[in-house]
C-alpha cells in the first residue's frame, strides 16, 4: 500500500505545495487588513466591516485549508483514467481493497490536516484581530468538516463519472438537500431581525420620536438573535459530525472497492 | 508456486460484448518461450490479454497461469507477471526515481539497482518528467519497469507499435536476454509480425474473436506457402487446399496451409515461403476466397 500512496502524494504535490502558498498568503493578507483596523486608516469603530472582514478572513482560511488538497486528489483520479494507470494498477499484485485503503488514507489525513488548519486559521485570526478565539467561527469549520466529509464519496464518483464538471453537479446534487436546514434558519434569523427592529422603531415612533431612529449595532443584533440557533447548530455539530464522516468515508470506501472490482477502463 | 509446463493456459474463453465476441479461444503458452499474438485491430487481441490479466471477467472458459487459476490466485500471480502496454500507464508528471519509490513498495522482488541499469542501458534520465519523453522513450521506459522486479511472465500488448526500428531491435535485444532464463516466458501480441519473425518461438493468430491458428512459429511458416499460377492453374487447385486467393491482373496468388501436399500433388508449381503477414492477411479473406 506503501507505493499506492507515495504515488498519490507524489500526484498531490503540486496541490499540496499551492494549497500551502495559499494559506501562507491569505493569513498576510488577512493580517495586513485587520491590522489596519488597530494600527493603519480602517475604522475600529465600524464594527459591522470589521467583524465581516474578520470572519470571511477565517472563512478562506477554512476553506482553502480544508478544500485545497481534496482538489487535488479527485484531480489525479481523472487523470489516471487518461494515463491509463487506472488499467495497469489492475495488472499489479494488489486487491482492490488495498487500493481504495491508499485513496481513503490520504484522503483522511488532508481532510484531518484540513481542519486542523481550519482551526489554527480562527486561532491565528483570533489574535491577529485582538478579540480570541470565537467558538463560533468553530461551527463553520465543523460544518465545513461536514461536506469535506460529504466529499469523501467524490472518489468513487470520480472513478465512476470521470468528468469534473459531471462530479460537481452529482456533488451539489448530494450536498445541496444538507443546505436546506441552513437557508431556513438563515430566513427565520432575517425575519426575527426585521421583526426586531421594526419593534425598535415602532416604539421609537410611540415615543415621539422623528426622523431616522438609532437601532444600534445591527451585527450585535443579528448576533444576539443568532446565537441561539449557532449554539444549537455546533450542538447539533458536535453530536452528528463525527459520526457523519466516519460514515462517509466508510460509504466512500466500500463503493471505490465496489467501482475497483468492477474494473471498468 | 507449483510446476508448471505452460506460463499460460486458456481453454474455452468466451467473452461477449456488443458487437464482439471472443468465442471458444484456447492457446498455451509454454514456459520458457515467447509467443506472437497476431491478429488486425479489433480481432480479440486485447480482451484475451485483457482476461488473463483479469481485468476483463470471461463468461466461460478457463485461464491459468503458472498452473494457477489466474482469478483465484490472481495477486500470487501478479507478483511474477508484469504488463507491457502500448502507451506508458505512468503519469506525465512523474519521473523515473517516482517510479522507483512507488514500484519498490508494490512488488516484493523489485530492484532498483536493474532499474536504474536498464535506465542507463536505454540511456533514460531519472529526473526528467515523462510528460518530456518521445514515444521510444516512453517504451523503454514501461519496459525497464517490466524487467525490474523478476517477472516471469511479461505480457506485452501491442509495445512495440510506433517504435522506430532501432528502438524496436533494442528492444528485442532486452527480449532475447531475459529469455536466457528459462522460467521466463512472453506473451507478446503485436501487428509487426516481422519482429516475431524473428524473436517468437509460437503465434497465435486470432480473427473477429476466433483463434485460426496457435503453434510453432516454425512449423507454421513451413507450413504454409503461396502458390503463384494463372487462372487456369488456379481453377486445378483442390478448394480445400486453399485458404484464400489474391487475383492480381495476370495471376493469382494462392495460400496454401499444407505445403508438402501442395508440392506433391500440384508438381510444378511454384510455392513461395508465407511470412507471417501473408499468412495474416490471406486468413482474414479467407471468407471471401478471392480477394484483389
Amino acid at each position: 500500500m506503501k507505493g499506492i500512496i507515495y504515488r498519490e502524494l507524489i500526484l498531490m504535490k503540486k496541490a499540496l505545495i499551492l494549497t500551502a502558498v495559499v494559506y501562507v498568503l491569505s493569513m498576510i493578507f488577512a493580517a495586513v487588513v485587520l491590522l489596519a483596523f488597530d494600527y493603519g486608516n480602517l475604522d475600529r469603530s465600524d464594527t459591522e466591516a470589521f467583524e465581516m472582514i474578520r470572519m470571511y478572513s477565517t472563512l478562506i482560511l477554512v476553506t482553502v485549508g480544508v478544500c485545497g488538497p481534496s482538489m487535488g486528489q479527485l484531480k489525479s483520479i481523472i487523470d489516471d483514467y487518461n494515463t491509463r494507470w487506472m488499467g495497469f494498477q489492475y495488472t499489479l499484485p494488489l486487491p482492490a481493497e488495498t487500493l481504495a485503503k491508499g485513496k481513503y488514507l490520504i484522503r483522511g489525513t488532508v481532510f484531518a490536516v484540513g481542519l486542523m488548519l481550519g482551526i489554527l486559521g480562527e486561532l491565528y485570526i483570533g489574535i491577529i484581530s485582538g478579540t480570541g478565539f470565537r467558538p463560533n467561527m468553530l461551527v463553520f469549520v465543523l460544518a465545513m468538516g461536514i461536506f469535506s466529509g460529504l466529499s469523501a464519496l467524490e472518489v468513487p464518483l470520480a472513478m465512476r463519472l470521470r468528468n469534473e464538471g459531471k462530479i460537481a453537479a452529482a456533488g451539489m446534487a448530494i450536498g445541496m438537500p444538507l443546505l436546506i436546514p441552513f437557508f431556513i434558519v438563515v430566513m427565520k434569523i432575517t425575519k426575527e431581525v426585521e421583526q426586531r427592529t421594526a419593534a425598535l422603531v415602532e416604539a421609537a415612533r410611540a415615543a415621539g420620536e422623528e426622523g431616522p431612529v438609532d437601532i444600534g449595532d445591527p451585527m450585535k443584533l443579528m448576533l444576539e438573535v443568532a446565537q441561539p440557533y449557532i449554539d444549537t447548530f455546533r450542538t447539533v455539530l458536535m453530536i452528528v459530525g463525527v459520526p457523519f464522516i466516519v460514515l462517509m468515508f466508510f460509504v466512500g470506501y466500500k463503493l471505490t472497492v465496489k467501482e475497483l472490482k468492477r474494473r471498468s477502463l | 508456486m507449483n510446476d508448471y509446463t505452460n506460463a499460460i493456459e486458456i481453454n474455452g474463453l468466451t467473452k461477449k460484448f456488443d458487437g464482439f465476441t471472443l468465442d471458444n479461444v484456447s492457446f498455451n503458452v509454454p514456459k520458457g518461450s515467447i509467443m506472437g499474438f497476431i491478429g488486425q485491430n479489433g480481432a480479440g487481441k486485447t480482451t484475451t490479454i485483457n482476461t488473463i490479466l483479469n481485468i476483463v471477467k470471461a463468461d466461460s472458459g478457463t485461464v491459468n497461469v503458472f498452473g494457477l487459476d489466474h482469478i483465484k490466485d490472481e495477486y500470487e500471480i501478479k507478483k511474477n507477471i508484469a504488463a507491457v502496454f502500448d502507451e506508458l500507464p505512468f503519469d506525465d508528471r512523474l519521473n523515473a526515481n517516482d517510479i522507483d519509490i512507488i514500484l519498490r513498495e508494490i512488488f516484493e522482488e523489485w530492484s532498483s539497482e536493474t532499474f536504474f541499469n536498464y535506465l542507463d542501458r536505454f540511456q533514460l534520465p531519472r529526473k526528467k518528467k515523462f510528460g518530456k519523453f518521445s514515444k521510444g522513450m516512453k517504451m523503454k521506459m514501461q519496459i525497464a519497469a517490466a524487467m525490474s522486479h523478476n517477472a516471469k511472465l511479461l505480457i506485452m500488448d501491442e509495445a512495440t507499435t510506433g517504435l522506430d526500428p532501432v528502438v524496436r531491435n533494442e528492444i528485442l535485444d532486452i527480449f532475447f536476454e531475459y529469455l536466457q532464463n528459462e522460467e521466463h516466458s512472453i506473451l507478446m501480441s503485436s501487428h509487426i509480425t516481422s519482429d516475431l519473425e524473428k524473436i517468437a518461438d509460437s503465434v497465435t493468430f486470432i480473427d473477429k474473436g476466433k483463434l485460426l491458428i496457435s503453434g510453432y512459429k516454425d512449423e507454421i511458416l513451413e507450413n504454409h506457402g503461396i502458390i503463384r499460377c494463372t487462372k487456369d492453374d488456379y481453377k486445378a487447385i483442390d478448394p480445400a487446399d486453399i485458404v484464400s486467393a489474391r487475383v492480381n491482373d495476370f495471376n493469382i496468388d494462392v495460400m496454401v496451409a499444407n505445403v508438402a501436399e501442395c508440392q506433391r500433388k500440384y508438381s510444378g508449381a511454384v510455392i513461395d515461403r508465407a511470412n507471417l503477414d501473408d499468412i495474416m492477411v490471406f486468413y482474414v479473406n479467407r471468407d471471401k476466397k478471392e480477394w484483389r
